[in-house]
């Protein structure tokens, strides 16, 4: 018992001794940090030489077909920017973490790169159910996370550390009324929605755009008209939009369900201009939307906030073919592509001063426009992210169907 | 009145769609018991086949159809030798688990080999669409609800009017005696896992001009296709062809003329009180056992 007791004691003091030495190892650093003369205590993740940063993306199930390029343009981005000796001699270590699309698995991802892998920054979340989720985790650690595979509204609003880039769903929506207006000088107008978050909150930005623009009367109240995301048949929506007779038909949702009403279209024969979300345009989404609806195809236009053409695409091309070659390059690959940017714009702006405030503040004045979209900008306060957007119609050239830009990029002011 | 028959002509082939689906899971149940939740990706899988040999190897459609077959075949008889005979004596709860898992299995297996892009597959049919008094119809939708029917109509002689159909009920009533009586009842589960399995392929191949060919194109009408065969019933063969086209004719209706936004929510509500009513199913007979 005695003996017990003694050996107990003796496994105590030891642990308390390894405790207090493990404290004075970590005060050690901190100090040999102030003692290097910079006047700069890093944040977490950042060494001399490497910056960790964390990003999470459904890469299985099969909503991997959205993360995985997603994520291959990110990495492909970060490669090459290593290659290239890194930022201001850091090179950028990327953890990645799969979500499988689920809120909660996002949250525990979100935290484990906080707190276990102790990252620098979180860049490019992917998935609105998820970054909502984990929107107050983000918000209360104060950690910089930069660039939202997501178009919630809510990022604008969520806080200093945000920086949301992609338009949120309510702005685009605004902008399409004005496009509405202007380019296809509608008179009458139907707006079929997604019924979820995406399409509602396009509808909602539509209908505010209208009110602004003092121009209501164009969207009258049949002219709502909602589907489901994973409907089959769309024949009764395709009835009352046709019904309408409008001038423009907008169609807010995502590829799957969207294909399927330009289906329906075709073989009901409506023969009506169209404008759909930039989360359409997308040139593996042209390819498979076009065989099932080769003539309807030709009246539908897509927002779009990126500046897609062959010498901007040029890197990404290049640096997909030499790190991802299996890998589709589309739509979701360029948004990975810009979260790298958007995040390297920020590291080059605060130069050494990598604490989170350094950071933050160094984005608080960023004006990039150098890379695929033409402007994302941030200001104390505003975190509206892209601005600018331009419609691109679908044309036919030598027998394959591809976006032609037709209007300026324009905001909605 | 055009939008009425429109939406009921529209409901009646996309019930056909969810009941050709349904058709291989009431198979497999009436055998054996077990719902065989892996049919979806199975189809998928399937149609897949059918795609590649169509777009990558360039045969033409009878072909890819025949050759996507000739692959279900062999895709039933593994699956049911490799996943659930050896599983012969296991719980039904522990079989339909290993359903589940083969939902991981197929679905990994798909993403692995055909890729995460979806890809249009053309109609069977590619013919003109007819105009009558201002409705249209499509040549393939007829294709498709005629040939809805036929299976049915086959499965139903099949059951109750030859050998096969004698050894897949006695199998269903009880293994052990069937098996007394001489029926070789590992080949009874085999070949209803391999008919299942084409039924499935011909249900992805013809779904996929709606859904598009990739991983994810079952998932929807797999589900509805399960809540056709409840609600018509799990004994019969008409039973989940019924049920399919309610859920298709139903859903246009009350969109059309009720709310789009809250067409799901009446349309299965109504659903849940017919199944609270007759819980067997429209056409579910309720066995009592005598004292």
């Amino acid at each position: 018992m005695l003996k017990n007791l003694k050996k107990r004691k003796s496994i105590l003091l030891v642990l308390s001794l390894l405790l207090t030495l493990s404290l004075l190892a970590c005060n050690q650093e901190a100090a040999v940090n102030n003692e290097a003369g910079d006047k700069v205590e890093y944040a977490q993740g950042i060494t001399e030489d490497t910056i960790k940063i964390g990003t999470i993306a459904v890469q299985s199930g099969v909503l991997s077909f959205i993360g995985t390029p997603y994520v291959a343009g990110m990495e492909s981005y970060f490669n090459m920017i290593n290659e290239n000796g890194g930022v201001n001699g850091r090179k950028i270590e990327l953890l990645k973490k799969d979500d499988e699309f689920k809120p909660d698995k996002a949250v525990a991802a979100v935290e484990s790169l906080i707190y276990d892998d102790e990252v620098f920054a979180i860049v490019g979340q992917l998935g609105t159910p998820g970054v909502v989720a984990a929107q107050d985790i983000v918000k209360e650690k104060g950690i910089p996370s930069v660039y939202f595979g997501s178009g919630a509204v809510s990022l604008t609003k969520a806080g200093e550390n945000f920086f949301p880039v992609q338009p949120n769903y309510v702005y685009e929506g605004k902008l399409m009324s004005k496009y509405a207006f202007e380019e296809f000088k509608a008179d009458k107008v139907v707006v079929m929605y997604q019924n979820d978050d995406v399409g509602r909150d396009g509808l909602e930005g539509f209908k505010d755009g209208l009110k602004e623009l003092d121009k209501s009367s164009m969207l009258p109240s049949e002219g709502e008209i909602a589907f489901g995301a994973s409907d089959t048949d769309f024949t009764v929506q395709i009835q009352k939009a046709k019904e309408q007779d409008p001038d423009l038909i907008i169609i807010y949702g995502l590829g799957g369900a969207t294909s399927g009403i330009l289906k329906g279209m075709e073989g009901l024969g409506v023969n009506k201009p169209m404008l759909t979300t930039y989360s359409n345009a997308d040139a593996s989404f042209l390819k498979m939307a076009s065989k099932g609806a080769p003539n309807v195809i030709e009246n539908l236009n897509v927002m779009g906030w990126l500046e897609v053409n062959g010498e901007s695409l040029k890197p990404l091309n290049e640096a997909m073919k030499k790190y991802y070659p299996d890998v589709p390059v589309n739509a979701y690959t360029m948004a990975g592509w810009v979260a790298g940017e958007t995040f390297v714009a920020g590291v080059k702006k605060a130069g050494d001063n990598l604490t989170w405030d350094g950071y933050i503040k160094a984005m608080n004045n960023l004006k990039f426009t150098e890379g695929l979209a033409p402007e994302i900008s941030y200001e104390p306060g505003v975190r509206q992210g892209v601005t600018k957007m331009a419609v691109s119609k679908v044309v036919k050239n030598n027998g394959q169907y591809e976006f032609k830009v037709k209007t300026a990029f324009k905001e909605f002011e | 009145m055009n939008m009425f028959f429109q939406s009921i002509m529209a409901g009646l082939e996309t019930g056909s769609l969810y009941a050709l689906a349904a058709l291989g899971l009431v198979l497999i149940f009436r055998t054996s018991d077990v719902i065989n939740f892996a049919q979806g990706e199975m189809a998928m899988f399937s149609a897949f086949i059918a795609f590649k040999l169509f777009d990558g190897m360039k045969l033409p459609y009878p072909l890819a159809f025949l050759g996507a077959i000739v692959f279900a075949i062999l895709f039933g008889f593994i699956v049911e030798r490799v996943f659930i005979r050896p599983a012969s004596k296991a719980s039904l709860v522990s079989k339909m688990i290993i359903t589940l898992g083969l939902i991981m299995i197929v679905g990994g297996l798909a993403n692995a080999l055909f890729g995460i892009d979806s890809h249009y597959f053309r109609k069977a049919i590619v013919a003109d669409n007819m105009n009558i008094k201002g409705v249209v119809i499509q040549p393939n939708a007829i294709f498709i609800i005629a040939i809805t029917f036929f299976i049915m109509a086959g499965l139903f002689y099949m059951i109750n009017k030859t050998k096969m159909g004698i050894a897949i009920r006695a199998t269903a009533q009880d293994e052990n005696t069937a098996k007394m009586m001489g029926i070789p009842v590992s080949k009874v589960y085999s070949m209803s896992w391999i008919i299942a399995t084409i039924l499935g392929a011909i249900a992805g191949i013809l779904i996929a001009p709606t859904t598009n060919v990739s991983t994810a194109m079952m998932g929807e009408v797999h589900l509805k296709s399960f809540i056709a065969a409840v609600l018509g019933g799990f004994g019969s063969f008409y039973g989940p062809v019924v049920g399919g086209l309610i859920i298709g004719v139903l859903d246009n209706l009350v969109g059309m003329y009720i709310s789009l936004t809250w067409k799901t929510v009446i349309v299965y509500g109504l659903l849940i009180l017919t199944l609270i009513i007759k819980p067997t199913g429209i056409f579910g007979k309720t066995h009592r056992k005598k004292v």
